[in-house]
């Protein structure tokens, strides 16, 4: 089995608090910030597929992608 | 080692999807996690999964499949009620006192005359008392919060770029006070207005992604997309997406239906032509006939499952044109979007509160309050409490399903509206095929070596 995309860590997944996601953004991992919190709106509201368009895809660390 | 004393149980959202190549996919719904693996360990990794707590330790490569199988959340310990922690998160999300979102909608006056426009025809915008009194609202909302997220909607946004401008600068004062993180925010634009000199105020606004709706070939999309005069807009959408891609993130929609599918393939050849496809995300969406402005649209708008099939023969033809950006699956482990958060609100320039975006261009009826001292009257109450008290593990189906993850129940608005109490994503029609094409995106640019 070859991960190619990492999805959320057990860590990042089980925090519930968001905290995982926030050192991200404080990483800069990120440019799309918005994205990093699963609070996100612009990305999921109205149209889902805006999300995934963005790039911020297949980091391990859950999701988010420095490049976009 | 702990893998080895604890018991095991495999995952609910497991899903794997053969491929041409003698290989398959491994998807978690929960862990969104996606894992190619060869066709000759499928019936080694099905027996740990069907089998978690045999004795695998004694074979090293049955050991290590166990090993990656849990570390993607395929298997998850015995005890671990993965419905039960999704709904906790769910209600975390939802209802705690983390983060104010906003949708803010500076002008409902719009250039452009689109023939499938879902808000009725009004030029209100937002007056100075009315953005001082918005920005004492949400001064008060964000209170021991700590984020504040805002995307600009309509309307057309960009024709009161100075309402923008005033309300940028008193969330930035209020951000600052309140240490909140306020990230970069995002514009719903139909691009006609936003040349260079546009793009760089947005960005000095702090506004660094907007989406750009473009509907076909010039000739259909003028057709669809004019302004209000008749005159085409095409081209100078175009010109504007040149012009402004590498100073604002730009990403296109395409609204799709029967009157413009069979003109997407000339957008794309346009598209690339010009250097942009590739450069500049684009993603399809469906056009719904789901408010009264545009109620006599339903004869040309898909079914869900249409549309999700249509999708995956379209973004075939992207990937073919080595063009990309395969949709994924995104967590909703915290709740759909604003129209189902407490801590959410879309904002009309009169000042009006509402849930969905969808129900902004439509009347006072739609709201849930208002950003006044207001005591919101028994219908606003009804409006919020449709919303906030909806709630997808009511629903068994929702609840049984094996992508409830990355789906949260689906938009709240269709919701509400469907008779079935839901209404499925398009990933609930197309998985498979739209991993399938993701892997073969990845691929393609490298990234299974």
């Amino acid at each position: 089995m070859k991960y190619i995309i990492g999805g959320l860590s057990r860590a990042a997944l089980r925090d519930i608090t968001g905290g995982q996601l926030d050192k991200c953004a404080e990483l800069n991992k990120c440019d799309i910030q918005s994205c990093i919190d699963f609070n996100c709106i612009i990305h999921t509201n109205p149209c889902l597929a805006y999300c995934s368009q963005v790039g911020c895809r297949e980091l391990a660390c859950g999701n988010y992608s420095t490049t976009k | 080692m702990l893998l080895w004393v604890m018991k095991f149980k495999k995952s609910r959202y497991n899903h794997f999807i053969d491929l041409e190549d003698n290989t398959f996919l491994c998807y978690n719904a929960l862990s969104n996690s996606l894992a190619v693996a060869a066709r000759e360990d499928y019936n080694a990794i099905m027996s740990v999964l069907h089998n978690p707590n045999d004795d695998w330790g004694k074979d090293e490569r049955m050991a290590k499949i166990k090993e990656d199988l849990f570390n993607g959340s395929f298997l998850q310990e015995e005890i671990f009620d993965e419905v039960a922690f999704l709904q906790m998160k769910n209600k975390i999300g939802r209802f705690g006192q983390s983060a104010l979102s906003l949708t803010i909608a500076p002008t409902m006056a719009c250039n452009f005359d689109c023939s499938y426009c879902f808000e009725k025809q009004d030029s209100t915008s937002m007056t100075d008392e009315t953005a001082e009194a918005l920005l004492h609202f949400i001064s008060e909302k964000t209170k021991g919060l700590a984020q504040l997220s805002v995307t600009w909607f309509g309307g057309e946004p960009t024709l009161r770029l100075d309402i923008i401008e005033k309300l940028v600068a008193g969330l930035q004062k209020i951000a600052h006070e309140r240490n909140l993180l306020f990230p970069p925010m995002g514009i719903i634009t139909n691009g006609y207005l936003l040349d260079k000199t546009a793009a760089k105020k947005l960005k000095e606004l702090n506004i660094q992604n907007a989406q750009i709706t473009i509907d076909g070939a010039p000739k259909i999309h003028n057709m669809r997309r004019p302004l209000k005069n008749r005159q085409g807009t095409f081209e100078r959408i175009i010109q504007n997406i040149i012009d402004c891609k590498d100073i604002i993130g730009i990403h296109i929609r395409v609204n799709i239906d029967k009157q413009n599918i069979t003109h997407i393939d000339e957008l794309l050849d346009i598209l690339q032509e010009k250097g942009i496809a590739g450069k500049t995300p684009l993603y399809f969406s469906n056009v719904q006939a789901n408010t009264a402005a545009c109620a006599d649209l339903s004869t040309v708008c898909f079914t869900n499952r249409e549309h999700s099939a249509l999708v995956v023969n379209l973004l075939k033809k992207l990937l073919d044109r080595g063009i990309g950006n395969i949709t994924y699956p995104s967590p909703h482990h915290f709740g759909f979007c604003t129209a189902d958060r407490y801590n959410g609100y879309v904002i009309a320039p009169n000042g009006n509160l509402f849930k969905c975006w969808c129900e902004i261009g439509s009347d006072s009826a739609q709201s849930v309050g208002s950003i006044g001292e207001h005591i919101p009257d028994a219908l606003q109450i009804n409006n919020l409490a449709r919303y906030l008290n909806w709630d997808p593990f009511q629903n068994e189906e929702c609840r049984a399903c094996d992508i409830l993850p990355v789906c949260s129940g689906g938009c709240p608005y269709n919701a509400s509206q469907s008779a079935s109490g839901k209404v499925c994503i398009d990933f609930r029609h197309n998985l498979k095929e739209m991993l399938a094409l993701k892997h073969a995106e990845i691929k393609h640019k490298g990234g299974l070596l």
